[in-house]
């Protein structure tokens, strides 16, 4: 089963990986228009982990040569141009778009709302931390692109993601337990993986490796953490979804605890709700 | 070091009475270094020319740096002689296209395919290499240093210093001095003006004191409300670029094809009018006129 997930394999996945319904319909909109929206078009770009991906793959390849990697959407329209980034969306969305629901019962507006709202708290996070605007903004990119490896994953092995979620739900089992045994590998490194093939910065390409899990050597780091206390944060607001606790040692690290956070919870159900906002107008 | 411009207009090429003094063909420039080495950068219709002068002296042997490849900046290269005479050497350099994944020679080559033009490149007799630029690759090219950095305009645009004699010379290629596009009161606003200074910056310092500044300066003021993103500086612009990295001469070119001769010298006098103690030299971009700096020693 380890060869279903094999590097080659999954280069070719991330390459072909279409954006998702509703930015390819606005891009789509938006670039028949000679003078569309600049601002617009940065949103839906940033809104969608694929364009945004595949963008800071393209600004931080070797054909730029850079020093330092891009990590935000705004400074790729800056660095390379408007017209560029609008001519790249369009050919990526020119290929197609996520199916509306994968094979594994998981639709991807709830995919992309998760992810959306794990990147907005764990911006919000990173601010409280202390970390400047644009720091904060690679929290975003991080969150955005969190669960990628879940959706690689279920896009192409949807039995085996079925057959995982089932039997980390009837064995009481971590789902990353059971990927371990049936891919040999997590969605949190594939999630990793696909960050790395995009050539996003390597504390993101870190961060979503280990932010849930990760052994005595590796040293956490912040972005880790608001990546966890986010994902905690998100599901603790959605009534439907199962209770989460911060795990021992995350709110000392962080400063705060989720019982503070769940205090404000307006603040982050705004943010969340600025998200909905968008994909209910796209 | 001396300067030639071979093409001083934008867009499209405009020949005729109204255009002739300030000359109709579009971008095209040569250095040539007191060694006799030159360097040309782009391939607009001023080439042409340009390689009827080459042809004097055989074999070629040139580099050709390419800002972009709209066809303004590349439409003269099927008719560049020195290209089809087995014996010369011609090494061109430029951007890869990230959108369409084409490299300079796919896209060179694929204005001279059969529908377009009569011989493809590969049926040019001359040894022709292509080669990619990175942003802020400098490299050594006899006895010149290039330099090579990201503009703003609608396709990567590289501008290019050149530094040999003692001297320094920059093109800008086309460019549009970035804009913020969020209104201050914008939450983005601050954040992307961040992104614009840190490219500002990075241009400013490899332009200080730069000893002749050729810039796109394409629209006046008034003109440029209408054409925002378009990817072109105005005369303004060119002024405030040449005035912050303290350059000594500063040449505006890109002529609009519409605009005639005596639009031109009008534009000129107002601008004269704009200089202030300590500003750049300034000049309009005249077909044929060569600068030649290691005469101002």
């Amino acid at each position: 089963m380890v060869a279903t997930v094999e590097k080659e394999n999954l280069e070719r996945l991330v390459d072909e990986l279409p954006a998702f319904p509703q930015s390819v319909q606005l891009v789509l909109n938006m670039t028949s228009d000679a003078n569309c929206d600049p601002r617009e078009l940065v949103r839906v770009v940033e809104h969608d982990p694929v364009l945004t991906g595949r963008v800071l793959k393209v600004v931080n390849s070797a054909y730029f040569g850079l020093s330092t990697q891009i990590s935000s959407v705004k400074h790729a329209v800056v660095y390379i141009g408007l017209n560029t980034i609008k001519h790249l969306a369009l050919s990526i969305a020119a290929v197609g778009s996520l199916p509306k629901s994968n094979n594994d019962g998981v639709s991807t507006d709830s995919f992309l709302l998760d992810s959306l709202a794990v990147g907005a708290v764990a911006r919000i996070l990173a601010s409280r931390c202390g970390f400047t605007v644009r720091q904060s903004d690679d929290f975003f990119v991080a969150g955005l692109v969190h669960n990628i490896g879940e959706l690689v994953l279920s896009l192409n092995h949807p039995e085996l993601v079925r057959s995982v979620k089932q039997r980390a739900q009837t064995e009481s089992r971590p789902m990353f337990d059971v990927e371990k045994e049936i891919f040999a590998v997590t969605h949190f490194e594939v999630s990793s993986m696909v960050a790395h093939k995009w050539q996003m910065p390597e504390n993101i390409v870190h961060a979503l490796r280990y932010y849930r899990k990760s052994p005595p050597e590796v040293t956490r780091t912040p972005m880790m953490d608001c990546l966890l206390a986010a994902k905690i944060l998100v599901r603790s607001l959605d009534p439907m979804a199962p209770e989460m606790r911060f795990p021992t040692g995350l709110s000392q690290r962080l400063g705060f605890r989720l019982d503070q956070l769940l205090m404000e919870r307006q603040h982050f159900e705004t943010a969340i709700e600025k998200v909905k906002v968008f994909m209910e107008v796209a | 070091m001396k300067v030639t411009l071979w093409g001083t207009r934008g867009s499209i090429a405009s020949p005729g009475p109204e255009t002739v003094r300030y000359g109709g063909n579009t971008t095209c420039l040569s250095v040539e270094t007191n060694s006799g080495q030159v360097i040309i950068i782009d391939g607009g219709t001023g080439i042409r020319k340009l390689g009827i002068k080459l042809m004097g002296s055989l074999p070629v042997n040139c580099d050709i740096l390419i800002t972009h490849t709209h066809w303004d900046h590349i439409q003269g290269l099927p008719f560049f002689i020195p290209l089809f005479v087995p014996g010369n050497e011609l090494n061109f350099h430029g951007a890869f296209d990230p959108v369409y994944n084409k490299s300079l020679k796919d896209i060179l080559a694929g204005q001279m395919e059969y529908c377009y033009f009569p011989v493809r490149e590969s049926e040019l007799n001359a040894n022709i290499s292509y080669h990619r630029i990175n942003d802020g690759h400098t490299f050594e090219m006899g006895d010149a240093k290039i330099t090579a950095i990201l503009m703003n305009h609608p396709v990567l645009n590289y501008g290019y210093k050149i530094e040999a004699d003692g001297h320094s010379f920059f093109f800008t290629g086309d460019h549009e001095p970035p804009r913020n596009i969020y209104s201050e009161e914008d939450e983005e606003f601050a954040e992307y003006q961040s992104f614009i200074d840190l490219k500002n910056e990075k241009l400013y310092r490899l332009l200080e004191n730069i000893d002749l500044l050729v810039a796109d300066s394409s629209y006046t003021t008034e003109e440029y409300k209408t054409k925002i993103g378009w990817g072109h500086g105005t005369f303004d612009s060119s002024l405030e670029m040449g005035r912050h990295v303290k350059a000594k001469k500063l040449v505006f070119t890109h002529h609009e094809p519409t605009r005639n001769d005596e639009a031109l010298d009008t534009i000129f006098a107002e601008m004269k009018n704009k200089v202030r103690t300590g500003d750049p030299e300034i000049f309009m971009a005249v077909e044929g006129h060569t600068f030649d700096l290691s005469a101002d020693d």
